[in-house]
């Protein structure tokens, strides 16, 4: 495996959390600021890239980048710690800063005094880390310790080509890709070469699969993945698991909860989704495309990304239900001539909506993972089983009619375009 | 009236909910106000439009294109109305979809002070997040290899088991009931904690206390404080105590804001406990912390004055927390009065209907998408119980956090396995806007909303030693109203659990199927006449009576035998044994006597057990577009033991409503034609007495005033 590759994830979590309240998802559709749908084929993608605070772009309008190219550079502040001194060294607020070696402002090395106290019962606090003494309080006998700044590069993330520059602050980068949004994961951005695991959309991983030849890839799943397929993904230093579904008892057990109701406690942290993951750093990055249980990944989804096997991808699992609205993506390039001259897809607000003959996505969650086609439009009814007002669809899914609310799918081709690359053997592991 | 309100002939009326924009258009028709058309849309709240009046045009688009009358012109909203009828001349708005206001309730005991002070908060939408109290003694492992003093910026945010509801681990905490607060913490865990060898500053044992009730107020980073304690005339010297915590988290908050430049979310503290101790507190807060004075909530140790908390709470929520719904400021200069919290504009409705009829002792359950509400209003006092982020959609999860398996198993009539009922609430809690499209998800969304109402219900009764007295049950809210009828009657009695009015054992069942409950309250700030009239006419569907047969018996006794006598001489007759729920068509426009043979061990609100009961002349009972339901099932429900036999004993239930529909079309009946619309306001009724009673007892009510015809003749 190339150095290119080594390194792991692209941006410390801290400043993808910064980056997702400064600028959201950042991808968008290039045409406007248009919404992305859940699944989007071969479109021109603009792709915001911040710094998390002021620094130095050093790239250029029109110039080409990889994933792991260097877009920008600037100097992290520490987050500060505070500590009650007067209360450690047993002095009066007021006292405790004339035991303080050196003026606010100084620098202290890794276990050096910053104050000692004298005489019977003498008492020593060190630095527990290489830190400015940025505050001394004498009202309160606090002080703060901030860590030295620490250099930051934002990477590319994507492929492609600069199309603007946000001056110093980041770029824009624009490509042609295929673009889809997952239902939830966790994790940050990360880039890395698909390799598919499952042959099929109803496929789970196998435990046994996740070798060391799966080390620093994208691993591409069909249905769901237990605890085990997890772990052992960190072990090998896997980069991505994007998979159909996850059962809750796996998940919980992988990411340790001991009381499974604090992980139900959904919104308590901002929305953010699982919960504790967002402050930390993840080993790797997952993306769940259809939702909690054991179901396949949406057929369409799965063979779109079969086509990109041995390709480089890029994906970020950051996903916040509310306030600040984020589900995890997965950005697939376009490479072939084959593709970018024979499909094209254009986005608008009508697309959305199903109509006769649209390929639909099922996400309620008795037929969460199916797909079928809008066969007509039924009028709208209330006081009946659904019971709800809503515009209802006709949908035909493996044979069988449904009759489901317009809430419970989601269109993933409109009658009249070009259906998704045709697979082929070679492309199967 | 004021003059300014004399020229509205129509209005436009939005409620902006976390899921759904609704707007009501209210028209001068024949010289009353009432209810033309409605439009819904998707709220519209998150990128790609951060707006939510996106949403309410979408929604009077909507609007123009069921009545075809131009309320628009270029997107922005006609204003007022124009001569050619086109536009409205007024809009107003509320909303219950902005963030909800995350407090710490502090007390001096945690079972009495901090826990009143938790339930006041519940007034409007709040997430009660943690309760301090000076015997919270907690546990100190998880600080066991910290060194003492040292406060990590953020360090317990990333705690994933951090336990949030003061009611979610509510029943396992031991009961503590400390004679002298001051001496609580003697011989305590912090005593033991000093003895193990860790360096504390002065009083060891009270410093512990103190830096782990800061340590958990700035992991929590509340907006509000609220602290109670110490009945009037009690001695305070702890509270100071506790108001030492909150400035001591605000210097470590200010200093670490300082250190990183970073503004920090400021916290505000309201003290509702002790009056003498507000002088001494406003010295030691002095200009520190913003800080309100409300009156005591408990000025005496038995009584409890919830009002003037609850009215800060709701004025702080409305100033700081209602302006971050995106589009908030566009909406408000829309506005004709300032937007207001969908729960005041229910809350007060509830109100209204309490003080409309003397007799009337209303329960409103609200049950939405991402926040639950139940308010209680007779004609001397208004409760209510709100909950943020506790709902069907948005909120599903955290109802399944807070309820068991077993209690939700237990609503449906078929096997389930635990998995399919986790993944339900969590892939509902991801995709929020999905509905119940098969019966099966209608039925588990069901068992949710009937454990989500049952919690609401015993927070909402903690305090009421004998549960609150009600005849009037109102359902409103998505997912009770967007259901079959019998389903949304039947969640409501298998959620709530109605024990009967204490008299008569009857209670009027009723549902806001127009969604106008909201709209109606809103409206009353710009003008109650025409809130009147919306509310008497057009808002709720009367869904029939309920007879509540109490008493225990073995499943499939028979509790109570049945007789009804319509005024056209029809006599219908019922055999409802224990454990089951019986339907008796009967139209809401239809009166008929009751009689009700009551078997040995069952009663009917205040009767005899085993008597018989009758209606009192001139007293008799209505129906509804259901009828009258005789709920035989015992309280709380009675369950039989066996699953399969307790799965029958649920589809039974269900299956009343098709049973009776059934055999209303073999006889030629049209008992449920009118099962759309909402009926006339009508009295309550039911006024159940027993035969020897029948001729000395005449319950008395106060006939509804009809409003004044209001606005300019066409």
């Amino acid at each position: 495996m190339s150095a290119k590759y080594s390194d792991g994830a692209s941006a410390s979590p801290g400043s993808i959390i910064k980056q997702a309240q400064v600028s959201g998802s950042g991808v968008r559709a290039a045409a406007g600021n248009q919404y992305l749908p859940v699944l989007a084929q071969n479109v021109t993608l603009r792709v915001e890239r911040r710094l998390p605070s002021l620094g130095e772009v050093v790239v250029a309008p029109g110039q080409r980048v990889d994933s792991d190219s260097i877009l920008g550079r600037t100097l992290l502040p520490g987050r500060p710690r505070v500590y009650n001194l007067a209360e450690i060294m047993e002095v009066s607020p007021r006292d405790m800063t004339r035991l303080i070696k050196k003026p606010v402002g100084s620098t202290f090395a890794k276990n050096e005094v910053v104050a000692a106290r004298k005489g019977f019962g003498s008492l020593q606090f060190k630095a527990p880390f290489e830190a400015i003494l940025s505050i001394a309080d004498s009202a309160t006998g606090y002080i703060s310790l901030t860590p030295q700044p620490e250099p930051y590069n934002l990477e590319a993330y994507v492929r492609g080509q600069v199309a603007d520059i946000i001056p110093s602050y980041g770029a824009t980068i624009q490509l042609q890709a295929s673009y889809a949004r997952g239902a939830f994961g966790f994790g940050g951005e990360r880039y890395g070469v698909l390799r598919v695991l499952a042959t099929k959309p109803t496929d789970a991983i196998d435990p046994a699969a996740i070798d060391p030849r799966t080390t620093f890839f994208i691993l591409l799943g069909g249905s769901f993945i237990t605890a085990e397929v997890l772990r052992r993904a960190v072990e090998l230093k896997v980069r991505g698991i994007i998979t159909g579904s996850i059962r809750e008892e796996e998940l919980t057990k992988f990411l340790e909860y001991r009381q499974r109701e604090a992980f139900y406690r959904v919104g308590q942290h901002a929305w953010r989704f699982p919960a504790d993951l967002s402050g930390q750093d993840s080993p790797l990055t997952l993306v769940v495309t259809e939702g909690f249980g054991m179901r396949p990944m949406a057929s369409r989804l799965f063979e779109m990304l079969l086509g990109h096997d041995g390709e480089e991808l890029s994906i970020d699992g950051t996903t916040r239900l509310r306030r600040g609205w984020q589900r995890p993506e997965i950005v697939m390039p376009v490479v072939t001539s084959r593709e970018i001259s024979q499909l094209s897809t254009k986005l608008g607000a009508a697309d959305h909506l199903p109509k006769p003959g649209s390929t639909v996505r099922l996400i309620n969650p008795t037929y969460l993972g199916a797909m079928g086609q809008v066969i007509s439009l039924p009028p709208s009814r209330r006081g009946v089983s659904p019971g709800q007002l809503d515009r209802l669809a006709e949908v035909e899914v493996s044979g069988k009619r449904l009759v489901l609310p317009f809430a419970d799918i989601e269109v993933i081709e409109q009658p009249g375009q070009a259906p998704a690359p045709t697979v082929t053997s070679r492309q199967l592991v | 009236m004021s003059s300014r309100f004399v020229n509205i002939e129509s209005v436009l009326v939005a409620d902006c909910g976390s899921n759904t924009t609704r707007v009501a258009l209210i028209e001068v028709v024949d010289q009353a106000y009432r209810f033309v058309a409605r439009g819904e849309a998707p709220s519209t709240l998150e990128a790609p439009f951060p707006d939510v009046t996106i949403g309410v045009i979408n929604a009077i688009g909507a609007i123009e294109s069921t009545t075809g009358r131009r309320l628009l012109l270029g997107g922005k909203l006609i204003l007022p109305q124009q001569e050619d009828g086109t536009g409205v001349d007024a809009f107003v708005a509320s909303s219950s979809a902005a963030e909800p206001l995350r407090v710490i309730a502090a007390g001096l005991i945690r079972e009495v002070s901090a826990i009143s002070a938790a339930r006041a908060s519940h007034s409007t939408y709040t997430t009660v997040l943690d309760t301090i109290s000076l015997d919270d003694y907690g546990d100190f492992n998880d600080d066991e290899n910290g060194t003492p003093g040292v406060l990590e910026a953020n360090r317990a945010l990333d705690d994933p088991e951090a336990e949030f509801s003061p009611f979610a681990n509510y029943k396992d905490r031991p009961t503590i009931f400390p004679p002298d607060p001051d001496n609580l913490n003697r011989d305590n865990k912090a005593r033991r904690k000093k003895t193990q060898g860790i360096k504390l500053f002065g009083d060891g044992k009270r410093l512990a206390w103190k830096e782990r009730q800061v340590a958990k107020l700035r992991r929590l980073a509340p907006n509000v404080i609220v602290m109670s304690g110490s009945s009037d005339g009690a001695p305070f010297g702890s509270l100071l105590d506790l108001v030492e915590v909150v400035l001591e988290t605000n210097r470590q908050e200010a200093l670490l804001a300082l250190a990183t430049n970073e503004n920090r979310r400021p916290t505000t503290f309201i003290f509702a406990g002790n009056k003498a101790a507000q002088d001494k507190i406003v010295e030691k807060v002095a200009g520190q912390v913003e800080t309100f004075m409300v009156d005591n909530i408990r000025p005496q140790p038995d009584q409890e004055n919830l009002a003037p908390l609850q009215q800060q709470l709701a004025a702080l929520y409305q100033e700081r927390l209602l302006p971050s719904l995106p589009g908030y400021r566009r909406l408000n200069e829309l506005s004709n009065s300032p937007v207001t919290t969908t729960c005041e504009a229910v809350g007060l409705i509830t109100q209204f209907l309490a003080k409309d009829v003397a007799s009337n002792r209303v329960l409103t359950a609200d049950l939405g998408g991402a926040n639950s509400a139940l308010f209680y209003a007779d004609d001397q006092q208004f409760t209510s119980m709100v909950r943020g982020g506790f709902g069907l959609s948005f909120g599903l999860s955290n109802v399944l956090a807070e309820t068991t398996l077993q209690n939700l198993v237990r609503w449906l009539p078929f096997p389930i396995q635990n998995d399919e009922l986790i993944h339900y609430a969590l892939n509902k809690t991801l995709r929020p806007h999905i509905l119940p499209a098969t019966e099966r998800e209608l039925f588990i969304e069901g068992a949710f909303g009937r454990e989500a109402l049952h919690h609401l219900l015993a927070e909402l009764t903690r305090e009421a030693s004998s549960g609150h007295d009600y005849n009037r049950l109102i359902g409103a809210g998505g997912p009770l109203v967007n259901v079959p009828l019998w389903q949304a009657a039947l969640l409501l009695l298998d959620g709530l659990q109605p024990p009967g009015a204490r008299d008569s054992g009857v209670i009027e069942l009723e549902l806001d199927s127009t969604m106008l409950m909201a709209a109606a309250g809103t409206l009353a700030k710009l003008n109650p006449n025409a809130a009147t009239y919306l509310f008497r006419y057009d808002c709720l569907h009367r869904l029939g009576a309920v007879v509540v047969v109490q008493g225990e018996a073995s499943l499939g006794n028979l509790a109570a035998t049945i007789t009804l006598r319509q005024a056209d001489g029809r006599v219908k007759e019922a055999r409802v044994p224990y454990g089951s729920v019986a339907l008796l068509p009967l139209r809401a426009d239809e009166k008929a006597s009751l009689e009700i043979q009551l078997g040995n061990a069952f009663r009917v609100g205040s009767s005899e057990r085993g008597a018989i009961v009758n209606t009192a002349p001139g007293k008799e009972i209505s129906g509804g577009a259901l009828g009258l339901i005789i709920d035989a099932r015992g309280r709380p429900i009675k369950f039989a033991a066996d699953p399969t036999a307790r799965q029958e004993q649920v589809a039974g239930w269900y299956n009343v409503y098709k049973a009776a529909v059934q055999q209303a079309e073999e006889e030629g009946s049209h008992d449920f034609a009118t099962a759309s619309g909402p009926a006339q306001p009508v009295q309550p009724t039911g006024s159940l007495i027993t035969a020897s009673e029948a001729r000395g007892l005449q319950k008395t009510s106060q006939s509804p005033e009809k409003p004044k015809p209001v606005g300019r003749k066409k």
